[in-house]
């Protein structure tokens, strides 16, 4: 019996047959061509509108950017001399529904051929995404895409996903640990390499007498932004903050909060839609139980939609955070003092009242376990290249030697 | 043994709101300092979200914490050569059950609370009964699950217990069945089970036999819940009617009751309405803000009951919706609080990062009630 998937674009080739079709170049004319209109047909699209990280992913694919992202990897490449692997398989996250378009797109501008799995949980973002990429596939123009693309939607099914891994130079995984976990035990061919993006855990870090002394300009922005970065993909995103660490004395980091939140819970109020039910009670539980287990406060605040926990000693309990405007808090009496909480599961940090240099410095100044990426507040979801520690360019190419 | 607690001469559906209201919350307020003083883990919560103690409360002030904490912590207020038997609920999507603590008080409130409601709607009589489950379900009796606690805190109501089912296959005994509606023709019997129990077991399983059952006065009380009936399209409407044109079952009532509060059990009377009794009440509230919702609004159903003294459920946050409807004015004459049930919340995708493979679980997974 074979393995079954549903096809999300008609007439897509067969997964065995994807080894017949050579890879492209490096940003070939057809890759580059499709991307910038996938761009275009985003931005024209009414539901890009309704949902930001859609417009965010448009303007990362227009013309402008895919330049940049270009020159970028050329500088890194350097005079290595990279050819893509051949079939790149994309196991996609459920919970950050642009992010299959990003793994794909970097894969499909370095050349290879390549399959992606949607998670099966329904969403409108995936579906407005699938839409667009179905109507441009069927138009002739991108045959050369097209004939190198498949984008298959299946419930877990580990016949599937061997079909589909026997056929694979790279496999991705972006998921869960368990996700992972079950993914690594299906084989793949000897020669394939796999990357895998497991759980990761986010924090914001804000000095918490700069953040006092800065102006109300300065304020309204950084809260801004930190709303984006905590709310987009409801607080699900790997790199979403879901602790704050406020960098100063007790009273200063209290002042601070006292400040923050506030501000925060204004924007709540005109920004945010209601979260389901459950995923309140699921606040509450993760407080309450916190309480329990160890030295917290619990600050009261306008609504659910932020529900904070104040932490005695800081320390991650990332296994205790469920999302959706859960916010785990405490102060460190110095950037040092970071140091000792990190895990490697601590992705990315973003930051406000310090510097680049300050952080730069850090990081170099001792050894450190964890941080894929230190980013302004505001910049926490955009999308890099780099992620997680990996140069994407490096997993989607391979170098050839030639003495 | 102390004695009897006051509460449990209030008259059970005889309370006006307002009295009522005092009552409870300052008898609550009692218990939420006595379960502080009794379980570390219930004051850490209540000092983190900035209680002091000593605090006075008014019925929707009284604090409450979510009853799902009882699957993932230990909250017992006595100590532990105190516990007289622990009570277990269905593990249902997750593997983790509720444990409940109960001490001899606790559990005589309980058995005196359920015998004063139910008189309300069977009399004081005892009625042969036909329980609707098999007899297995009673098991262990030192670790009920819910259905068994159910069954044996029910049982005491009738006399002459027969069991409808059989332990092999869950298949109607239809000879133990016939013998008991002949045995006890033309008098009033009581009958008990789980909703879903009584449609897919009983009803199901007899409605198209040539000779089914038909009783006389007969009454059938049964609570667990309309998940699994409403895939089937049956709600509370279709399932009395059904019960009543095939067996000749006149009065049936649903009942709303959780392990986490056992005895204070709110009955559906003969309008419909589920009901609170003096020793408990229901507030519904809005997880977003959790205030105190007006009636007729939807929201998260809070259970508050005088009765848990070994534990601190007094006041439990539900993940059940549900909206209350009146107060001192249903039609079949009980004071207090009348409120509808609708089912449990959406539970959430599993997201976050644990995507697929966690998500099989969730799709695939059988869902008890």
């Amino acid at each position: 019996m074979t393995a079954r998937y549903e096809s999300l674009l008609s007439a897509a080739p067969l997964p065995e047959d994807l080894a017949a079709i050579p890879p492209m170049p490096a940003f070939a004319e057809a890759a580059t061509g499709f991307v910038e209109a996938f761009s275009t047909h985003l931005f024209r699209m009414p539901a890009a509108r309704r949902y930001p990280e859609l417009t965010a992913l448009a303007f990362w694919m227009r013309k402008s950017n895919l330049a940049r992202v270009r020159t970028e990897m050329r500088a890194r490449a350097a005079d290595s001399l990279l050819v893509p692997r051949g079939t790149v398989l994309h196991i996609a996250p459920s919970n950050v529904d642009t992010m299959f378009v990003y793994s794909w797109l970097i894969s499909l501008l370095t050349g290879n051929r390549n399959i992606v799995r949607l998670s099966s949980r329904p969403s409108a973002q995936a579906d407005e995404l699938v839409g667009a990429v179905a109507t441009l596939l069927a138009d002739p123009a991108h045959a050369d895409i097209a004939r190198r693309t498949l984008l298959v939607r299946y419930a877990p099914d580990d016949l599937v996903t061997e079909r589909l891994s026997a056929v694979c130079d790279v496999r991705v995984v972006w998921g869960g640990d368990s996700v992972v976990r079950q993914i690594r035990r299906l084989a793949l061919p000897p020669t394939a390499i796999e990357v895998a993006f497991p759980n990761k855990y986010s924090l914001a870090l804000v000095h918490a007498r700069r953040w006092q002394e800065a102006d109300e300009e300065r304020k309204a922005a950084w809260v801004e932004a930190f709303y984006n970065d905590a709310y987009w993909f409801d607080q699900m995103a790997c790199s979403s903050p879901r602790q704050v660490l406020w960098i100063g004395t007790p009273d200063q980091a209290g002042d601070a909060a006292a400040d923050f939140w506030p501000r925060l819970e204004r924007v709540l109020a005109s920004h945010q839609a209601r979260f389901a039910d459950v995923d309140y009670v699921n606040k509450r539980v993760a407080q309450d139980g916190m309480a329990i287990e160890t030295a917290v406060r619990i600050p009261a605040s306008r609504s659910n939609d932020l529900a904070r926990v104040w932490l005695d000693v800081p320390a991650l309990h990332d296994e205790r955070h469920c999302g959706a405007g859960l916010f785990f808090e405490s102060a460190l009496p110095d950037l040092e003092a970071l140091r000792p909480l990190l895990a490697r599961r601590v992705q990315t940090i973003s930051y406000a009242g310090l510097t680049k240099d300050e952080l730069s410095a850090f990081v170099a100044a001792g050894p450190i376990t964890g941080i894929d990426r230190i980013v302004p507040f505001g910049r926490a979801l955009e999308f890099s290249t780099v992620w997680d520690g990996f140069d994407l360019l490096r997993v989607f190419t391979r170098e050839v030697t030639v003495a | 043994m102390t004695t009897q607690d006051p509460f449990l001469d209030w008259p059970v559906y005889g309370l006006e709101h307002a009295v009522k209201s005092e009552r409870l919350a300052a008898e609550l307020t009692r218990l939420t300092w006595k379960h502080a003083e009794g379980c570390a883990p219930y004051a850490r919560i209540l000092r983190a979200r900035g209680y002091r103690r000593d605090q006075r409360f008014a019925l929707e002030q009284v604090p409450f914490i979510p009853v799902r904490l009882f699957k993932e912590h230990e909250l017992i207020s006595v100590p532990p050569d105190q516990v007289y038997k622990v009570l277990t609920s269905s593990g249902t999507t997750s593997q983790s059950v509720s444990r409940i603590a109960l001490d001899r008080d606790t559990s005589a409130a309980q058995t005196r609370a359920l015998v004063l409601i139910l008189q309300s709607f069977i009399g004081k009589t005892r009625r042969p009964m036909l329980i609707i489950d098999h007899p297995g379900v009673i098991g262990n009796r030192a670790s009920f699950s819910a259905r068994g606690a159910g069954i044996v805190g029910l049982s005491s109501f009738g006399r002459d217990h027969v069991y409808a089912l059989k332990d092999e296959d869950m298949a109607p005994d239809v000879d133990a069945i016939r013998a008991f509606v002949e045995r006890h023709h033309g008098k009033p019997v009581l009958l008990f089970g789980f909703t879903f129990m009584v449609w897919k077991y009983f009803y199901q399983a007899l409605k198209d036999r040539p000779d089914v059952p038909a009783f006389g006065e007969a009454i059938l009380i049964h609570s667990g819940g309309w998940k699994k009936l409403a895939e089937e399209a049956v709600d509370n409407t279709r399932f009395k009617e059904a019960l009543r044109a095939r067996f000749n079952i006149g009065a049936i009532h649903d009942f709303y009751g959780m392990v986490e509060q056992v005895g204070s059990i709110f009955m559906e009377c003969e309008h419909g309405a589920l009901h609170a009794p003096a020793f408990a009440d229901v507030l519904v509230r809005d997880a977003r803000d959790w205030s105190a919702l007006p009636a007729g609004k939807t929201g998260l159903i809070q259970v508050l009951s005088v009765l848990p003294s070994s534990y601190p459920g007094h006041s439990l946050l539900t993940e059940d919706l549900g909206e209350w409807t009146g107060q001192d004015d249903c039609p079949c004459g009980r004071l207090g609080r009348t409120f509808r049930v609708f089912g449990r919340v959406a539970q959430a995708e599993l997201r976050g990062c644990s995507d697929t493979h966690a998500g099989m679980v969730a799709e695939s997974g059988a869902v008890g009630a």
